[in-house]
C-alpha cells in the first residue's frame, strides 16, 4: 500500500455517491425508454446477428500460456515438461522394463502455476472489469 | 580540595606512561618468544577446537535443521496466488456493481448445490438491488407460513425480511444428492478458508484442462491443484458465457468468478463499507483532539512557561 494510493483512498472515500435502497422514480426511466426504443430496435437487428457470434472469451487462460513461457519461468516449465517425458516415457514402456513407480508431476506443476500465477495477476485485473 | 587530589593523581598517571609502555613493549615481545615455543600444542588445539565446532553446529543441524512436513505438497494444496483485490484497501469499500453480478453468479450457477443461509433478502436492499427487485425475488421462493386454523403449514411467498432459501433441506440430503460430499454453506465462506477471496478465485478458475502428468485423481474427483489434496469433488462450473450480465459485461470464467467472490466477500463481511468508515471517522477525530490539545496545552502552560522566579536576598540588616 503505497502513499499515493492511501491519498487516492482518502480522495474517493470523500466522493463515494450515496447509494440509495429505492429505485430512481419510475417516470424517468419510462421517458428514456420511450426515446431509446426506436433506437434500440434498430440496434436489435443489428445486436442478434453479433450475439449469435459473439461468445465472450476469457484472457485468463491466454495470459497464463503466455506467463507459462516467459523468462521467468522457464525453469520451472522446462522441469515440468521434463517430467511429463518421463511420465510418457514411464507409460510407453513394457511392463518389465518399467523402473520404479509411475512418477507424479504435481509438484513441478505446482511450481510451474505459482510462478504463473503471479505474473497473471496483475494483468489479468487490468482487463477485469 | 578534591579536585586538587584529581591533578595531583591524573600528573603522576601522565608521569608514569611512558613506563607502562617499555613495559607493555616488552610482554609483547615475551609473548611471541612463548608462542614459538609452544606453537604445536595450542595449534593442535585450535584445529580440535575448530572441528569439534564444525562437528557440533553440523550435528545440531542434521537433528533440528530439516523442518518436517506432515503433508506433501499435492496434499497441502497449491497456495493460492494473491490478486490485487480492489476493495481490500485501507479505505475502498465493494465495488457494488460486481456485488450485483456476482450475485447473479450466484443465484444462477452456485445456488444450485450451496446454501447461503446467513444472508437475507433485505441486505441486499442498497447494497446491490433496490428494494423492489429485492422483494421481487424474495417473493418468486416459497416459505412455511404460520399455522392456519387448523393447524396446519401453509405456504406463502417470501418477504424481506426471509432468509435466502438453501437448496437442500439439511446436510445429510446435500450429501446424499453429491455423492457424499457436503457443498459448503457460501454465507462466510470467504472467512473460512485460508487465502480467503485469492484461494475462491483460484479455486473456481484453477481447473486445468487436464490433470497435470502423472497426477493421481480418484473417480468422482476432478483435479485442482489449489485444493488441500488436489481431488475435489465439485467440477468446474464457470464456463464463459454461462451467464448473461445486466450491465453488458462480457461473462467471462474469470469475470464472473472475481464477481461472485467479491459478492461472497460481501456476504462474508456486510459490515465492511461501514467499518472503513468508521475506520475513517476515527482518524479525523483523532487528528481534530490531537490539533485541539496541543494549541490547549500552549494555551495552558503559557503562563508558566514565561513566568521568571526571581530571589530577592532580604536586604542585610546589619
Amino acid at each position: 500500500m503505497t502513499l499515493s494510493q492511501f491519498l487516492s483512498d482518502i480522495y474517493e472515500s470523500f466522493t463515494v455517491a450515496e447509494a440509495k435502497a429505492e429505485a430512481p422514480p419510475a417516470e424517468k426511466a419510462e421517458e428514456k425508454e420511450e426515446a431509446s426504443e426506436d433506437k434500440e430496435e434498430e440496434k436489435e437487428e443489428a445486436a442478434e446477428e453479433e450475439e449469435e457470434e459473439e461468445e465472450p472469451e476469457d484472457i485468463m487462460p491466454k495470459l497464463q500460456e503466455e506467463c507459462q513461457n516467459s523468462k521467468k519461468c522457464a525453469p520451472y516449465k522446462h522441469h515440468y515438461d521434463e517430467c511429463a517425458e518421463r511420465v510418457q516415457q514411464w507409460d510407453d514402456a513394457e511392463e518389465e522394463d518399467r523402473k520404479g513407480k509411475r512418477e507424479s508431476c504435481v509438484e513441478e506443476y505446482f511450481h510451474l502455476m505459482h510462478c504463473a500465477g503471479d505474473c497473471v495477476a496483475p494483468k489479468l485485473w487490468a482487463k477485469l472489469k | 580540595m578534591f579536585s586538587r587530589n584529581c591533578l595531583r593523581q591524573a600528573s603522576r598517571f601522565s608521569k608514569s606512561l611512558p613506563v607502562r609502555q617499555t613495559i607493555r613493549r616488552n610482554a609483547t615481545d615475551a609473548s611471541k618468544a612463548g608462542s614459538e615455543a609452544s606453537q604445536p600444542g595450542l595449534t593442535a588445539a585450535a584445529y580440535a577446537a575448530t572441528a569439534a565446532a564444525i562437528a557440533s553446529s553440523g550435528w545440531y543441524f542434521y537433528q533440528y535443521g530439516p523442518t518436517v512436513h506432515a503433508l506433501t505438497p499435492a496434499e497441502e494444496g497449491l497456495h493460492a496466488t494473491k490478486y490485487p483485490w480492489v476493495h481490500q484497501g485501507f479505505l475502498t469499500t465493494f465495488d457494488h456493481q460486481a456485488l450485483r453480478r456476482g450475485f447473479q453468479v450466484y443465484r444462477e450457477v452456485c445456488a444450485s448445490c450451496h446454501s447461503l443461509a446467513r444472508v437475507p433478502w433485505r441486505s441486499l436492499v442498497g447494497v446491490s438491488h433496490t428494494v423492489d427487485e429485492a422483494k421481487a425475488m424474495a417473493e418468486e421462493c416459497e416459505y412455511d407460513d404460520e399455522p392456519n386454523d387448523n393447524g396446519d403449514i401453509e405456504k406463502r411467498p417470501g418477504k424481506l425480511s426471509d432468509y435466502i432459501p438453501s437448496p437442500y433441506a439439511n446436510d445429510e440430503a446435500a450429501r446424499a444428492a453429491n455423492q457424499g460430499a457436503l457443498p459448503p454453506d457460501l454465507s462466510l465462506i470467504v472467512k473460512a478458508r485460508h487465502g480467503g477471496c485469492d484461494y475462491i478465485f483460484s479455486l473456481l478458475t484453477g481447473y486445468p484442462d487436464e490433470p497435470p502428468a502423472g497426477a493421481a485423481v480418484q473417480t468422482g474427483l476432478n483435479f485442482n491443484p489449489y485444493f488441500p489434496g488436489t481431488g475435489i469433488a465439485m467440477a468446474r462450473v464457470l464456463y464463459d458465457g454461462i451467464v448473461e450480465y445486466d450491465d453488458g459485461t462480457p461473462a467471462t470464467t474469470s469475470q464472473m468468478a472475481k464477481d461472485v467472490v467479491e459478492f461472497l466477500n460481501w456476504a462474508a463481511e456486510p459490515e465492511m463499507d461501514e467499518r472503513k468508515k468508521m475506520g475513517m471517522k476515527v482518524l479525523a477525530i483523532t487528528t481534530v483532539m490531537l490539533a485541539l490539545s496541543i494549541w490547549v496545552k500552549k494555551y495552558k502552560w503559557a503562563p508558566l512557561k514565561t513566568r521568571k522566579i526571581v530571589y530577592s536576598p532580604p536586604k542585610d540588616l546589619h
